[in-house]
This record gives C-alpha cells, sequence and structure tokens, in this order.
C-alpha cells in the first residue's frame, strides 16, 4: 500500500499546458477517482503517475519518497488500460504471467499466481483463449488479471469500464469496489462518468483545464461543490444557474425576495439542484417547458422569471408541456457562487417568513 | 423489362459469369505455363522455330552432362538467402527508425524509397563505377581508411563478385520491406508498448514480444514475395557482373537467358526454366509447412 503526493505537478506538450500545477494529497489505500470531461489532462496525470510520461516540472510522490526518475517497470504500479491492451499473439495465461516473467518469477511460482488470479476474476475456463476469441467484459478481466496477478502497491485505471455495454459496467463496477476492498490497495481511476466516480471512490479530485477544482470525498464534491465548473459537472440533471444579487440581507432572484442571506451587497450566482426543486401550490410561477421520462421518474424543465431549472416528478406525472406550475426550494439548499470567478461563496440562509416578508417564493 | 440472361437457369448462369475470369487466368497464366513446360519437351533452335520432340532429354542434360545447373542452383540459392536476410535486416531497422519522431521524418521516408524506384540500369552503372577498381569510390575509401592495402577488382574476383551482387541487390530491394513493415508498425497501438514498459519489459523485450509478433504476418508475405522476385531476379545480376567473373555469379535465370537467346536453344531454356519453378514451388512448400506449423 502506498500514500500518493503530488506536488506542483505540470506538463506541458510543446507550447499546451496540460497540467498546470496539481498538490494533492492521497491516503494510502484510497480509491481515487481523477474525474473531469474530455481532454480536462487527467489521463495525462495518470500517465505521469505511471511514469509513461515525464512531469516538466513539479514532483510524483509514492510512500514519501519522490518518484519521478524511476521508470515505469520498477514504479511497482499495474495500469489498465481504456483498450485493455492485452498481447494480442499470447494466450490469457501468458498475458497474466507476463509481467511476472518480466520480472524473473520461476516458472511454478508463475503458474501458481495466474491460477490464483483467474480464480479470482473467474478466468480459469479461459486461460487458454487468445484476446480476440473474447468478449469485451472477458478481456476487461484479463486485464485487471495482469494487474492484480503481480500485487503493486498502487493500481492505476484509465477509463476501464468506457467499452463495456451498460449492464456490464454496472457489474464490473461493483466488482472493482469488492476488490479494492478485498486487497486494500491504493487505486488511482481516472474517467469523465460521474457516477462512476460518486459509486466507487474514496475520494474524487475533480479536474478542468489541467488544474485541480476540488478534492474530497463524493459526498462533499456533491454537496459543496468547490466553484460552478464543479457543480455543473457533478450530478444528473447538471445543477441549474440563475443570477442573483443581494440586498440589504435578502437574496434577490429576477428582483425578488428569495430567502434571507448574511451576505454583502452585490450579484451572486444562485445553482439549484433538481432534486431541490418542489412543484407546489405557491412559489415560482414557471411554465413546463420539456418533460423526459427516465423510467423511474420524469424531468421537467421549468422556464419562468427566475431563469431555467429542472424538477424531479414522479414517473407518473400527468402534467403537459405548457403546463403553469409554481416551485419551491428550501434556502439553505441554495448555492451561491461568485459571479466572476465562479468560487463556492458561503452564506448563511434562511427561509424569509410571514413575520419578516410576504412575498417569499 | 426482363432481364436479357432472364431465360438462363442457374446451372447455364454460374459457368457464365465465371467466364470472363477462367479465360483471363487461362491466357495469362495456365497457357504460358503448359507452353513452357510443353517447349521443354522439344529441341528447338530459336530462329528458325524448327522443333524436335526429345522428351524428357533436355531435363536429363541438364541434370547430367549439362553441369552447369547444380553450381548455378548454388549461385542462385546464395544470393537469394543473404540477400533476401540483408533486405529483411535492414528493412526492419529502417522501418523501426522512420516510424518513430524524427526530425524531417517525412522526407526520409521518402528519400529510402529511392533505390527502389531508380531504374535497375541507371542503379547498376553507379555501383559500377562505385566497384570500379581504377576509380571508384570503394576502393578510394577503404583504402584511405585502411581496410586494404591495394585496390580491389570487386566485380572481377571472387569471392567480392557474389558479395557486391548481394549488396547492391539489398540496396535497391530493402526499400520494399521498409513500406510493408512500416505500414504495419505505424497501427500497432502505442497501449501495447505502454502495457510492456509497466510490465517491466526493456526495449529488446518490447521489440521481441511486441513489436516482431505484431509485424510477423507481414514479414512472412514479405519474405515469400522478395525470395520469390530474388530467385528470379536476372537484370541486376545480369548488368552487375553477367555471371562472371567466370560463372562465379551465374544464376539459374542467367543460364535461361544464355540458352534461349546466346545458344538459340528455346526447348533447354524451358526446361531451365521448368527446373526452377520446381525448386521454388518446392521451397514454397516448405515455407507453408514451416509457417503452419508455428502458429
Amino acid at each position: 500500500m502506498a500514500g500518493i503526493e503530488l506536488r506542483a505537478l505540470h506538463k506541458r506538450f510543446g507550447t499546451t499546458d496540460v497540467v498546470r500545477g496539481i498538490d494533492l494529497t492521497v491516503p494510502s489505500g484510497a480509491f481515487l477517482t481523477l474525474l473531469g470531461p474530455s481532454g480536462c489532462g487527467k489521463s495525462t496525470l495518470l500517465r505521469m503517475l505511471a511514469g509513461l510520461e515525464a512531469p516538466s516540472a513539479g514532483q510524483i510522490l509514492f510512500d514519501g519518497s519522490v518518484v519521478n526518475d524511476i521508470p515505469p517497470g520498477r514504479r511497482d504500479i499495474a495500469m489498465v488500460f481504456q483498450s485493455y491492451a492485452l498481447y494480442p499473439h499470447m494466450t490469457v495465461a501468458q498475458n497474466i504471467a507476463y509481467p511476472l516473467r518480466k520480472r524473473g518469477v520461476p516458472r511454478g511460482e508463475r503458474d501458481a499466481a495466474v491460477a490464483r488470479a483467474a480464480e479470482v476474476l473467474q478466468l480459469t475456463a479461459l486461460l487458454d483463449r487468445r484476446p480476440r476469441e473474447l468478449s469485451g467484459g472477458q478481456q476487461q478481466r484479463v486485464a485487471l488479471g495482469r494487474a492484480l496477478v503481480r500485487e503493486p502497491r498502487i493500481f492505476l485505471l484509465d477509463e476501464p469500464l468506457s467499452n463495456l455495454d451498460a449492464t456490464l459496467r454496472s457489474h464490473m463496477r461493483r466488482e472493482l469496489v469488492a476488490l479494492h476492498r478485498r486487497i486494500g490497495r491504493t487505486m488511482v481511476y481516472v474517467t469523465h462518468d460521474q457516477l462512476e466516480a460518486m459509486t466507487m471512490s474514496t475520494h474524487v479530485a475533480v479536474i478542468d483545464g489541467g488544474r485541480l477544482q476540488q478534492f474530497g470525498t463524493p459526498a462533499e464534491v456533491y454537496r459543496r461543490p468547490a466553484n460552478r465548473m464543479v457543480a455543473s459537472f457533478i450530478g444528473t440533471p447538471g445543477m441549474a444557474f440563475a443570477d442573483g444579487m443581494v440586498a440589504t440581507g435578502r437574496l434577490l432572484l429576477a428582483g425578488r425576495p428569495l430567502a434571507l442571506i448574511g451576505a454583502p451587497d452585490g450579484p451572486v450566482t444562485v445553482g439549484i439542484r433538481a432534486e431541490d426543486v418542489e412543484i407546489a401550490d405557491t412559489g415560482v410561477a414557471a411554465c413546463v417547458t420539456d418533460m423526459e421520462a427516465v423510467g423511474h421518474e420524469t424531468l421537467l424543465t421549468l422556464s419562468g422569471e427566475f431563469g431555467t431549472v429542472t424538477a424531479r416528478a414522479p414517473a407518473d406525472c400527468r402534467l403537459a408541456p405548457g403546463a403553469t406550475v409554481h416551485w419551491q426550494v428550501r434556502p439553505a439548499q441554495l448555492h451561491l457562487f461568485n459571479p466572476e470567478t465562479g468560487d463556492r461563496r458561503n452564506a448563511a440562509l434562511s427561509p424569509i417568513t410571514s413575520s419578516n416578508e410576504t412575498t417569499a417564493p | 423489362m426482363r432481364p436479357a440472361l432472364h431465360h438462363l437457369g442457374d446451372r447455364s448462369l454460374g459457368p457464365l459469369l465465371i467466364a470472363p475470369v477462367v479465360l483471363v487466368l487461362g491466357t495469362v497464366i495456365a497457357y504460358p505455363l503448359f507452353a513452357a513446360i510443353a517447349l521443354s519437351a522439344f529441341a528447338v533452335d530459336t530462329p528458325t522455330l524448327r522443333s524436335r520432340f526429345v522428351g524428357l532429354g533436355n531435363y536429363a542434360e541438364l541434370l547430367g552432362a549439362d553441369g552447369r545447373f547444380w553450381p548455378a542452383l548454388g549461385v542462385t540459392l546464395v544470393w537469394t538467402a543473404a540477400t533476401l536476410a540483408l533486405q529483411i535486416v535492414i528493412g526492419v531497422a529502417m522501418a523501426l527508425l522512420l516510424n518513430r519522431d524524427l526530425w524531417l521524418r517525412s522526407l526520409a521516408r521518402s528519400l529510402v524509397l529511392f533505390p527502389y524506384f531508380v531504374s535497375t540500369v541507371v542503379a547498376v552503372l553507379v555501383w559500377r563505377w562505385l566497384f570500379n577498381d581504377m576509380f571508384g569510390l570503394a576502393n578510394q575509401l577503404l583504402m584511405k581508411i585502411g581496410v586494404i592495402a591495394a585496390p580491389l577488382d570487386w566485380l572481377g574476383t571472387m569471392p567480392s563478385a557474389l558479395l557486391s551482387v548481394i549488396v547492391v541487390g539489398a540496396w535497391k530491394f530493402f526499400p520494399f520491406v521498409v513500406i510493408a513493415v512500416l505500414a504495419r508498425l505505424q497501427t500497432i497501438p502505442e497501449s501495447l508498448y505502454d502495457a510492456a514498459r509497466l510490465d517491466g519489459a526493456g526495449a529488446w523485450s518490447r521489440f521481441r514480444d511486441v513489436t516482431l509478433p505484431q509485424i510477423g504476418e507481414v514479414l512472412g508475405i514479405v519474405v515469400l514475395l522478395r525470395a520469390i522476385w530474388d530467385f528470379k531476379e536476372f537484370d541486376l545480376v545480369y548488368l552487375l557482373t553477367g555471371g562472371g567473373p567466370v560463372d562465379a555469379t551465374r544464376t539459374l535465370p542467367l543460364i535461361v537467358y544464355q540458352e534461349a537467346f546466346g545458344l538459340n536453344r528455346m526447348g533447354m531454356a524451358a526446361a531451365y526454366a521448368v527446373a526452377m519453378m520446381i525448386t521454388m514451388l518446392g521451397f514454397f512448400l516448405l515455407y507453408r509447412l514451416a509457417v503452419r506449423g508455428r502458429t
């Protein structure tokens, strides 16, 4: 097991800065997910951890010692690639045994280790097959087997589930979590799929534009997004944003007071998650402009004077596009951001009650 | 509108549809082949085309009294094996080099094809100048760096004559290996090399365990094609040494030419050509067995 520490890590390709100074400390045994949109630098970061790319500046430490100059084969790490990268001319057994062979592990020990890994991953019946004779899910398991077999201190996984169908993906998600629990090694997982990040990780690092946007547990990242980018990237459907204003202790949206607020006067961006929007008899009037039935529920797009928000409604919701509804949100569930920098603003919010105001939504 | 061939049943339509292919293959492959085999059973005088049936007489002479077949076969096999080996080694090495991120890579990729494009006559003229015993560059350079003390008659003595032919052949034809191997190299996913590096494979291991198995199939085809072409190679050897000194670099195609147009014995030339074909067929079968045994 090993903890990972990144110090001002920087990577430049030509004139493009792909990773721009990332500092991060991951405890030993963590399941860290590097989450971000395509091209955000998360895969480059993983490749630097693997030693496949050299950092342009900064340091990578495993267990407190700098590994920048240690070649990939000697970092005691294993990596699962998005394309699996199985050796096509080798059998499953030979593929899994390869890292041991390259380390000079004797034949008998090698065979025993392959048998163990194959059993864990239910590959025993497939050991004599070649990769092209396997399904995507089986190839994925072989790639995992090749990583598992030499018991590395850190596992690196580069979008390993992206080529699988939805059912298999959710199955493999659970398998990976179980595997992590069983072997307790540090795992670093790269994905652009927030569902994978939320369900599997102990820690999430949200990356965008080569910079670390937020690092925390999945719950922290979801409940207290550090900025507007994280807020919009995490959560399905995405958080809705509206331009608000703080004036004399009140948060105003479209000129109407929404909540009491302990913050100085000025503009503010208000973020509202779909699950916090309640359809009610009173509140903000809005028109249903779109309805998306996703099976277990219906997502409503509501447009009104506060802008556009998304709300969740039961699957059997009887509304139709064009209908007028009212919605409410509890002030404590609002997210506030600086409209210029996009950074989170923390402020005490409380409802406007009849004793202090009469036009609360 | 009813199609014109509608009244034909499948039984008649099928043969009709493959007839063009059969006709073309028959004309350009089967007929010349059988004509050559038939011709080898006659003693034919080339200018007059007067012929006399001799049965297997030409073959009996070729294998026995003639005395040129076995030495020439030996020279042909040495030339083919050596030049092919050189072509493969240089070709694969060059392909690996050109597959890397080199400065001026596209220019280098174009330049490397030059020997393959240039006409054999022109190439041989240039090489004959290089090998010239009086004012050739090869002697100049080797003497300057002290490898030889006096000028060598490269193309006029053995074994340097055969060696020169082999080297020029390798120079002329290695670009074919480069093109084929480079095309395959570019399709090998980079992630395989990354995986191998993480698995602890060094540069040589990565070549042996990733590159070589991936280019194996292409190399198999390249070896087969180049072996056939080198075995039959005529103009390069003929122009460079004419088969000399005496008959030291005389390959089988040179004898075919000599028999047909020098000695005016078309039947004997055909017998040599058929013997070449049978030899190649034998090697081809061995090769197939070897390849099948490995996979």
